[in-house]
């Protein structure tokens, strides 16, 4: 046995798991397909962080097939290095955690119970977890300590309940438009939320704190301040001595014997050799899409269909995050000087979000799960940005026009954005299955990916579309506009493996342990049955210490 | 569904992380939508190595046409763009569809400069090096796609790090009043040689 646990995936459900054994003495492998970087490494450079693959898999080599919904075609398949799809969020050691933007909110009471609190709907698999909020209440609280959230409790209407009275770190320093749009948000009688960021605001031990460069999302933090997997756990486990992280080790199989467990974690490493690890247990993390493929491309003696899919469940319901956005631009010659200095400050978060609608009382929509509206400046990068001016309509444009254009974008106003988060209903147009005809450079079955969203969601998301809109002409934007589609975003995915209590309809017992394989966990997103109006990550990661709690009772039980 | 103060304008919005994974992304939006038998034309391998010294002559004349210096104001020349793509194309794992689009587009467009015009491209003045690019971006598939990624690649070298060539000292930055973030890429750690 080469050790105790082996972990498949290192990002935010594979690195709590890593923390938690190796902390308390277990000894754990962690596969990993991507690289090791560190902070070193990372750069504010928008040609490798953004422009071209380098924190990614190469779609040429590696990739996904994607059905959508076509008027008239029904659904019509395209591999993601044919479309403008691609759902590789970050392949290195940490993970995706390391590229986030680390908006940080804990799920509600409510999305616990999403069935019993707000009822059916047709053409939706909606299920209560077989958890509640109070159960993951204080894995929420130690992520706050251990990965490091920053930001300051107030008073609002959807505010969850807290173990603690405040968080253990301050909030990160705020742009001047977060005063802004507290004076807004007072006048519009709204709850304004100083938005909770898995960022440090100061040093604290290894990690340096937020630098406040203006880039964060989609970049790696050089100072260590975000909480990254990576950062926050993993070199903390590997420090116990009980850590052995291997990097660019692409797991292709899980081995399962006559008795239906895990044996080992077969991988294929930098020189493109195979490999295994054996271990006692195993835990798979390797976000949503990609656990279920490596799950259903794992059939054994005694699961044929691939391994904890004997009920076929594995794959089903899939999750994204439902919404759409909104933006509108602030020119500064609107504002007075002081007013137009402040709107020009670089580098601080505008930290804002509402949750006044989490829970929607309308006339029309009647008692409803809504969400949550975040504002943020968009994205500095500046090619991208500079790009999007060539189009005048559906022309393009060069020259002096063009060279005008761009000069007015950047020097003239700044824009305000708004992102929605709602449910996105689990339905069964929306799942993982194994490709039958592409294959990666591996020779092995991608993931084809259908991606059906359910109509309710575009009501529910319109309806908050409509309430950020407001709030954006209260603060004097101009252009304001705002979208809501059914194309999911691609970083925010779940489910895939719902966990419950009846193994006919999820994949994962309460514990997150296969219901049919004695010794596997998933620890990723993929245990959601239904995914809440937040980003993922603070819930993946409390997740993920509540599993590799019940692990370390099931494990030392059995030695 | 969309939705804006004014009625039918296009709502511009994408949904957060677009930015992320995007190394072949200004290649497809340039690709997207065109009838295969253009996108086949247009991305058939090339082999491609480098620029003939005439190749080379043609696109420093499309680049400037496109992004002329001003007054106050950096062009294409000024920028390297046409050093920059010369990298942009032949760096490591770049996507052989956009290489290929490159240079595809040379060759038809100067037979087209020579059938209207009875010149190549850089042998025309500007008006007519304006009616033809407009001729060839209203008017044909492979040309607005051509045109679309010339343009990306002149903003990559408008805006990138000068570490890659481009942005000669800072000079796209300060013409925008752009902050760049920090820390910024040392030579050993670009794209390419992580």
């Amino acid at each position: 046995m080469d050790c105790d646990v082996c972990i498949v995936g290192s990002g935010a459900g594979g690195g709590p798991v890593a923390w938690t054994l190796a902390q308390a003495g277990y000894s754990v492998v962690v596969l990993e397909k991507g690289p090791w970087w560190t902070e070193a490494d990372f750069f504010k450079d928008e040609i490798a962080c953004c422009r071209r693959n380098t924190y990614s898999r190469n779609l040429q080599e590696e990739y996904h097939v994607v059905e959508e919904y076509r008027e008239g075609r029904g659904w019509t398949a395209r591999p993601t290095y044919d479309s403008s799809w691609d759902f590789w969020n970050g392949n290195m050691v940490g993970g995706s955690s390391n590229l986030m933007s680390g908006f940080f909110h804990r799920l509600k009471p409510e999305d616990f119970r999403l069935l019993s609190e707000f009822g059916p709907i047709d053409g939706a698999n909606i299920a209560d977890w077989p958890i509640s909020y109070e159960d993951l209440e204080p894995y929420y609280a130690k992520v706050e300590t251990l990965v490091g959230v920053s930001g300051r409790v107030t008073a609002h209407p959807n505010q969850e309940p807290r173990s603690t009275r405040d968080f253990p770190y301050p909030p990160t320093a705020e742009h001047p438009l977060a005063a802004w749009f507290d004076e807004t948000c007072e006048h519009e009688q709204l709850h304004p939320i100083p938005v909770p960021r898995a960022i440090l605001p100061r040093r604290v031990g290894q990690r340096g704190g937020c630098q406040y460069s203006g880039y964060c999302g989609s970049y790696g933090c050089s100072s260590g301040a975000k909480g990254s997997s990576r950062a926050a756990l993993l070199e903390k486990a590997v420090a116990t001595g009980h850590c052995d992280i291997r990097p660019n080790a692409h797991v292709h199989k899980l081995q399962s014997d006559r008795s239906g467990r895990v044996v080992s974690a077969q991988f294929f490493d930098a020189g493109g050799k195979e490999q295994r690890v054996t271990a006692q247990a195993f835990v798979v993390a390797c976000q949503a899409i990609e656990t279920a493929r490596l799950l259903l491309s794992s059939p054994g003696p005694r699961h044929p269909d691939g391994l904890a899919n004997n009920r076929g469940q594995v794959g089903r319901n899939l999750l994204f995050s439902a919404g759409g956005a909104g933006n509108g631009t602030l020119r500064y010659d609107s504002l007075d000087e002081s007013r137009a200095a402040e709107l020009d400050v670089r580098g601080p978060f505008v930290n804002r979000a509402l949750q006044d609608w989490y829970v929607i009382e309308d006339e029309e929509l009647g008692r409803a799960k809504g969400g949550t509206i975040e504002f943020l400046f968009r994205h500095p990068n500046p090619i991208s940005r500079a790009n999007g001016r060539k189009w005048d309509g559906d022309r393009l444009i060069w020259g002096e026009a063009l060279k005008k254009s761009v000069s007015s974008f950047f020097h003239d106003a700044r824009y305000l954005r708004y992102e929605i988060f709602g449910d996105w209903l689990p339905n069964d147009d929306c799942f993982v299955r194994l490709d039958e005809d592409y294959r990666d450079k591996w020779n092995r079955p991608v993931a084809r990916i259908r991606i059906g969203h359910h109509a309710h969601d575009l009501r529910i998301g319109k309806y908050l579309a409509k309430k950020g809109y407001r709030v954006l002409k209260a603060m004097g934007a101009d252009h304001a506009r705002w979208s809501v589609s059914g194309k999911p975003p691609v970083n925010l995915i779940a489910g895939g493996c719902r966990f419950g209590t009846d193994p006919a309809n999820s994949v994962l017992d309460p514990d997150c342990r296969a219901h049919d394989v004695e010794n596997l966990y998933v620890s990723d997103g993929s245990f959601m049955p239904t995914g809440g109006s937040v980003p993922y990550t603070w819930t993946i990661y409390a997740n993920a210490l509540r599993v590799a709690d019940k692990m370390r009772l099931a494990i030392s039980a059995r030695v | 569904m969309t939705g804006s103060e004014a009625p039918g304008a296009r709502p511009g919005v994408t949904r957060r992380h677009v930015v992320q994974g995007a190394a072949a992304l200004a290649t497809v939006a340039a690709l997207a939508g065109l009838p295969s038998s253009v996108r086949k034309a247009l991305t058939r391998d090339t082999g491609f190595v480098l620029f003939s010294d005439a190749q080379r002559e043609t696109v420093t004349a499309v680049q400037d046409h496109l992004f002329p210096q001003g007054m106050a104001s950096p062009g294409a020349a000024d920028v390297n763009a046409m050093r920059y793509l010369e990298w942009a194309i032949t760096a490591p794992g770049v996507d052989a569809d956009g290489r290929n689009t490159i240079v595809n587009g040379i060759g038809p467009l100067n037979d087209a400069s020579r059938e209207r015009f009875s010149a190549a491209f850089e042998g025309l003045n500007i008006e007519q090096r304006e009616t033809l690019l407009r001729y060839l971006a209203d008017n044909t598939r492979w040309g607005e796609a051509w045109l679309s990624l010339m343009l990306y690649y002149i903003f990559e070298a408008l805006l990138s790090d000068p570490v890659y060539g481009g942005n000669s000292g800072e000079i796209g930055w300060k013409w925008l009043g752009h902050q760049p973030g920090f820390p910024r890429p040392p030579r050993d750690k670009i794209y390419g040689k992580l």
